[in-house]
């Protein structure tokens, strides 16, 4: 099977096999812009994305290189969060710097599943937790006015603990 | 050269890591991936997040998070206020589902009213099942100000005062699906809007008011809106031999429901009309259609090719012989409802259970003479 080669921003080469690489939209798109695919020796440069998290986003797209392309029409699909396999899960178990930081390369890479599974990975972090617990989980200082404040308890009067 | 460049780059990514412990924060992300985490959260979730930072209130509120609302898990809560609330944020509103909402008098319609004269022209879909707030103004303010809306569900509307004032409904002309079940309405409205909106496909009128003829019902379904796909008419009063047969020209029909309302002692060849003309039907409810004779269920096993649910309850004279014939010829069937089949049950319950291993369909029986 045809390899191609990824360079990630600290300058390791990563030797993937392209129907893994091609994944990534971003990677496709510039395969085929520029003729690559059939060209051993090439190499992608991913000055976005450091070589700890590529090695991520490759075992993740190893695990689920045969899973079938997300369809286009899911904007009305209803969103759950509960649909989470329990090897993402696992896969997911990293410190939260980890976690934004493959968010980031998952977009910026146009890996739908990838960031999907990530986003809705943060938002169960978020489901069911008080605004002070929010703070907590994610360490965000609260910088409202007291005029904003009272604002905010007013309209989420009807979501409190009671 | 590349050790000399990579050591000391090590070291002072390794130092900035020391010195903010968690790396990146959440907010460090962009916008539109925070407004993608939150586009899974439920609305509860989405109010509590956005009290947690001024960061967070401003993507919290966006519009693009409020264009499908929900509120049915949230009818205890619902009150004017939260509406009052919604209407502000949800500026690209398309989807609003507000049943069960507004019980005791949380929601009342002048703020509904205001609500919908903000946020309805841009509408779609509206839900507002079982809303005790609404009154005729409020519906005639969705038929004025809502002329975008495919879908509109109305079901169990009408209790106090028992006829609502829907004229204005006549405004509407893009409608694909109606649900009024349980609701009272006017005939004439009825007719009307059928004849306003060509695209309709689903339509329920299952225990709807007495005042409607679904004859004439039938005849306009016939006329304006062929392309029908699902059809309820249960317990609705009621439907003849003739009226069947106006149905039978919707020949896109995958579903129907004449349970309880086709009451004829014969149905002409009004089935077998039915069967032919409407090749997709997947689903044919005739509970209590006593007029079903030995000759149309001949013609429900050579004409039901797609029939997935067929549902024979309380029909009388089945005979054993013409069930066989039906689980042989319709090979997509999956559900078979016999119960209270009086001439059936009393012979050949055995039968059935083994027939419904032996084709694998989930026949539902009720072994009623036994159990005396």
């Amino acid at each position: 099977m045809p390899n191609i080669k990824l360079q990630s921003s600290d300058e390791e080469i990563f030797d993937t096999d392209i129907q893994i690489a091609k994944c990534s939209g971003t990677i496709k798109t510039m395969l085929e812009d520029c003729g690559m695919e059939d060209d051993e020796n090439a190499i992608v440069p991913l000055p976005n994305v450091n070589s700890t998290i590529l090695r991520k986003v490759l075992t993740w797209a190893h695990y689920h290189k045969d899973d079938p392309q997300p369809t286009e029409d899911d904007e009305s699909k209803e969103k759950r969060t509960d649909d989470i396999i329990s090897w993402d899960a696992d896969f997911l178990k990293v410190d939260q710097g980890t976690l934004f930081e493959l968010i980031l390369a998952a977009n910026y890479l146009d890996i739908k599943g990838l960031l999907e599974l990530t986003c809705k990975t943060v938002a169960n972090m978020i489901k069911g937790k008080t605004p002070e617990e929010i703070r907590k989980t994610f360490n965000i200082k609260k910088d409202f006015t007291p005029a904003e404040e009272e604002q905010v308890r007013k309209e989420n009067e009807w979501c409190e603990e009671k | 050269m590349d050790n000399r460049l990579e050591d000391p780059l090590a070291s002072v990514s390794a130092s900035a890591a020391e010195a903010v412990p968690p790396g990146m924060c959440v907010t460090d992300l962009p916008f539109e991936i925070i407004l993608k985490i939150l586009s899974y959260l439920d609305l509860k979730s989405l109010f509590r997040v956005g009290g947690v930072s001024r960061t967070f209130y401003d993507i919290s509120t966006h519009p693009l998070l409020y264009a499908e609302l929900n509120r049915k898990p949230y009818w205890l809560v619902a009150s004017s206020e939260l509406l009052c609330t919604l209407a502000r944020r949800a500026t690209m509103l398309r989807k609003l589902d507000l049943s069960w909402c507004g019980g005791s008098n949380e929601i009342s319609p002048t703020v509904f009213k205001k609500f919908l004269t903000q946020r309805g022209d841009n509408l779609t879909h509206l839900r507002l099942n079982s809303c005790k707030f609404l009154n005729a103004s409020c519906i005639e303010n969705v038929g004025i100000v809502c002329d975008n809306l495919i879908e509109l569900s109305l079901r169990n509307c009408a209790t106090d005062p028992p006829l609502l004032n829907f004229s204005c409904l006549a405004n509407l002309k893009n409608l694909e699906r109606l649900d009024l079940f349980q609701t009272a309405f006017d005939t004439e409205l009825l007719l009307s809007m059928l004849e306003g909106n060509r695209k309709l496909k689903h339509l329920n009128l299952a225990f709807c008011g007495v005042s409607v003829n679904m004859d004439d019902v039938a005849d306009h379904l016939a006329m304006y809106n062929t392309q029908l796909v699902s059809l309820d008419l249960w317990k609705a009063h009621f439907l003849s031999a003739r009226g069947l047969l106006a149905i039978s020209r919707c020949s896109q029909l995958e579903e129907l429901d004449l349970g309880w309302c086709l009451r004829e002692a014969s149905l002409g060849d009004g089935l077998f009309q039915l069967l032919s003309n409407c090749p997709k039907l997947r689903k044919l409810f005739l509970s209590a259609v006593r007029g079903t004779t030995e000759r149309d269920l001949i013609h429900i096993a050579t004409l039901g090719k797609n029939l997935e649910q067929l549902d024979l309850m309380g029909i009388l004279n089945i005979t054993h012989e013409r069930i066989y014939d039906i689980l042989v010829h319709c090979p997509k069937l999956q559900l078979l409802d016999l119960s209270f089949c009086e001439n059936i049950m009393e012979r050949e319950f055995d039968v059935l259970a083994e027939w419904s291993r032996q084709f694998n369909v989930d026949i539902k029986s009720s072994r009623i003479f036994d159990t005396r």
